[in-house]
């Protein structure tokens, strides 16, 4: 074909009628069109089941609503012991289960008895022992309607703050993460101190999902000055988890007590998620990404891979061993059954950002960033070797196709979940709240979006009663949250990546 | 009423609901205004998802979790926004998405699904009018010029004129400034006049 043939006054025409003309004929050769709206219609339907209503952007329960309860602060205090008894008593009766296997016990009495049934849970709530529920399933702890989350600026004129914590001393001063290697002191009123708390910038590699990116203090951080912090180091950005030593609010040293605590290849400069924190078992947790990598997703098959360490939660002990020890009751810390890593004690995870314990009942929740679909994930206190499904299933029932015999019932399913769609893109997972400023909060796991900025509620207690989670939609925070806070007294901060951090509060309705 | 019988007029047929009337009513749960909006979009979103993965198959199943997709995400759905930007880009994220997958190594033998719905003939794409004049074969160097031209360049310009969205809407699509969307275009359709004069 010779470009002589074009008429001219074709190719000076204007612009538009140009682009419009060449994208026209572009796609004419699609003579056919499909009509996908019955298979649209279908998988919709179909959803309803596998899909629920997690993500209402008008709150409203779920449940013919209950009458808002604002318990009192003894009340509370009784709901949480009643939680911790909970707790307690799951423990006791796995103990006992595990007596009764070791004496012969058959694995039907171990399941019968041994596990509390959800309902059981459910009863312990405030109303066991005063009245009887009707209905079990009503578990009004958390109404949506009665919230109005709020946030007020806390400091600013950070630098990339990626996080916030407390070092559980009661000393005067907070410690806000910046991403290029410095963690910075902040006092109750917000006034910035000058001198950082840490700076060990000169060995953080930077980059989009990368840099410092938590920090952990030891539970005797009072007493031993010991913490610990993860990030992605120069030059070929592995993941680090260092020791240093340091006094509240004073300037630590910038040279780690120990060259590092675990080191981790990165293949790529994604999904290397970031949060660490110590469990109520002493123990510290580390959450690793699935390697990186986007174009397709988990490109390694890392996900669901036994021996590497990515896409796992790593349970150590740091007070054990030259670097540290394996918990003995980890999964995997004497027989290395199927090839996992002694240290492992969950699996499955793409890109868990953000994590915390929940103070009052030890369950460790999990923000994990998706391919497709943002997930809240659980790890029930004491509970191992759960497997969240990454890289072969995201969210409940999405196999990946080319997964053979994808069954989704043999993973975890989260929590909650979401598409990645606009203007959504990343979870930011979040705490559950255990304050005493806001006992409409109470209970409450706060977790948002990096691009979207909205901040949802679900009602972790009932989570925890087995009954279903429903995410509210409680702020359309202007701000992307990178991450949330959470100081000694339970009460929450919003990270946000632009310089600032804000406190989390209610307006009173 | 009169005893006399007469054919029934001829009824006026009710006007078209607008996008954001059918966009609230399945927000409010109304599965058949979703149903509407498919139908009234299918055929733009599965030509700008043809655009990116080359491929009938691979589009068809990017236009279905286009609308899967969107349906499940109307609840954080910003009316300012606009439902045209708004599929646009949940188009071109599932596209690519698809064509993603497709590179994937598989674990398995088992071929990828595919999608087999039902189709019928596409309706005429208005534009190709203005190219009434072109020979067949000048068609083919036009479409082949456009082909060439790198995906965003295909991708701006289709938002603009295959989607129809103003210079603003097109940056929402496209998640880029408005500014950038003249500068993208500019120098896209600067491009396709080169490779059409095989400059």
């Amino acid at each position: 074909m010779s470009n002589q043939s074009l008429p001219p006054s074709f190719l000076g025409m204007p612009d538009d009628q140009l682009g419009t003309v060449a994208v026209s004929l572009a796609v004419s050769e699609l003579r056919w069109a499909p009509d996908v709206a019955p298979a649209v219609m279908d998988r919709i339907s179909r959803d309803a089941v596998a899909y629920p209503e997690h993500f209402d952007r008008r709150p409203r329960p779920p449940m013919p609503p209950p009458a808002p309860i604002a318990l009192p602060p003894s009340e509370r205090s009784a709901k949480r012991a009643i939680g911790r008894l909970a707790v307690f008593a799951v423990i006791l009766a796995i103990v006992v289960g595990l007596v009764v296997f070791a004496a012969g016990g058959t694995t039907g009495a171990w399941g019968a008895d041994a596990s509390p049934a959800p309902d059981e849970e459910a009863s312990a709530g405030p109303s066991a022992g005063t009245e009887p529920n009707p209905e079990p399933t009503s578990f009004p702890f958390f109404d949506p309607a009665t919230v109005s989350l709020r946030t007020d600026l806390f400091v600013d004129g950070l630098d990339a703050p990626v996080y916030l914590t407390d070092d559980g001393t009661g000393a005067q001063c907070l410690y806000v993460v910046e991403r290029g290697g410095t963690v910075r002191l902040v006092r109750p009123d917000g006034e910035l101190l000058g001198r950082p708390f840490l700076d060990i910038s000169d060995r953080v590699r930077v980059g989009p999902e990368q840099g410092l990116h938590s920090l952990a203090f030891h539970p005797q951080f009072k007493k031993n000055g010991r913490f610990f912090v993860h990030y992605d180091s120069l030059p070929d950005g592995q993941s680090v988890i260092a020791e240093f030593k340091g006094r509240p609010c004073k300037s630590a040293s910038n040279k780690a007590t120990k060259a590092s605590i675990l080191t981790v290849d990165q293949p790529f400069t994604n999904n290397n998620a970031g949060w660490i924190g110590f469990g109520p078992d002493g123990y510290l947790y580390i959450p690793l990404g699935d390697g990186g990598g986007t174009d397709p997703g988990d490109p390694k098959g890392y996900g669901q891979l036994a021996e590497p360490l990515y896409s796992k939660v790593l349970r150590i002990n740091v007070d054990k061993g030259k670097r540290y020890a394996i918990p003995s009751d980890n999964p995997y810390a004497k027989k290395r059954k199927g090839g996992f890593p002694p240290a492992m004690w969950a699996r499955g995870l793409r890109d868990p950002r953000r994590s915390s314990f929940d103070r009052a009942t030890g369950d460790l929740w999990i923000g994990d960033v998706g391919q497709r679909i943002e997930e809240v994930n659980r790890i029930p206190a004491g509970v191992p070797d759960l497997n969240f499904g990454w890289s072969d299933v995201e969210g409940e029932a999405t196999c990946h196709p080319n997964v053979p015999d994808c069954d989704p019932s043999q993973f975890e399913p989260p929590v909650a979940f979401y598409d990645k769609v606009p203007p959504h893109r990343a979870i930011t997972g979040g705490y559950v709240y255990r304050g005493e400023v806001f006992p409409e909060l109470d209970g409450v796991y706060l977790f948002s979006d990096f691009a979207s900025g909205f901040i949802w509620g679900l009602d972790a207690d009932a989570v925890v009663a087995g009954q279903p989670a429903t995410a509210y939609q409680l702020l359309d925070a202007p701000q992307g949250v990178v991450s949330f806070g959470e100081d000694d007294t339970g009460e929450l901060y919003v990270v946000s990546l632009d310089g600032s951090v804000y406190r989390l509060g209610v307006d009173a309705s | 009423m009169t005893g006399t019988t007469s054919a029934p007029a001829a009824r006026a047929a009710p006007p078209a609901q607008s996008d954001d009337a059918l966009v609230e009513a399945a927000q409010r749960g109304d599965l058949h205004a979703w149903e509407r909006l498919v139908r009234r979009y299918q055929e733009p979103v599965y030509r700008v998802a043809w655009l990116v993965v080359r491929d009938t198959e691979m589009a068809e199943a990017a236009t279905l979790s286009t609308f899967v997709r969107a349906f499940r995400a109307l609840p954080s759905y910003a009316p300012d926004l606009g439902i045209l930007p708004w599929l646009f880009r949940i188009t071109a994220g599932e596209s690519r998405q698809q064509r993603r997958e497709s590179s994937r190594p598989t674990r398995s033998s088992r071929p990828v699904e595919r999608m087999q719905g039902p189709h019928r003939p596409a309706s005429p794409v208005p534009g190709v009018a203005h190219a009434a004049g072109l020979a067949p074969t000048d068609r083919t160097v036009v479409a082949e010029a456009f082909d060439r031209l790198g995906e965003e360049d295909r991708m701006v310009i289709a938002a603009r004129y295959l989607f129809g969205l103003n210079r603003d809407d097109a940056a929402s699509a496209l998640s880029i400034s408005s500014a950038m969307v003249e500068e993208r275009l500019s120098g896209a359709l600067k491009q396709l006049r080169v490779r059409m004069s095989g400059a």
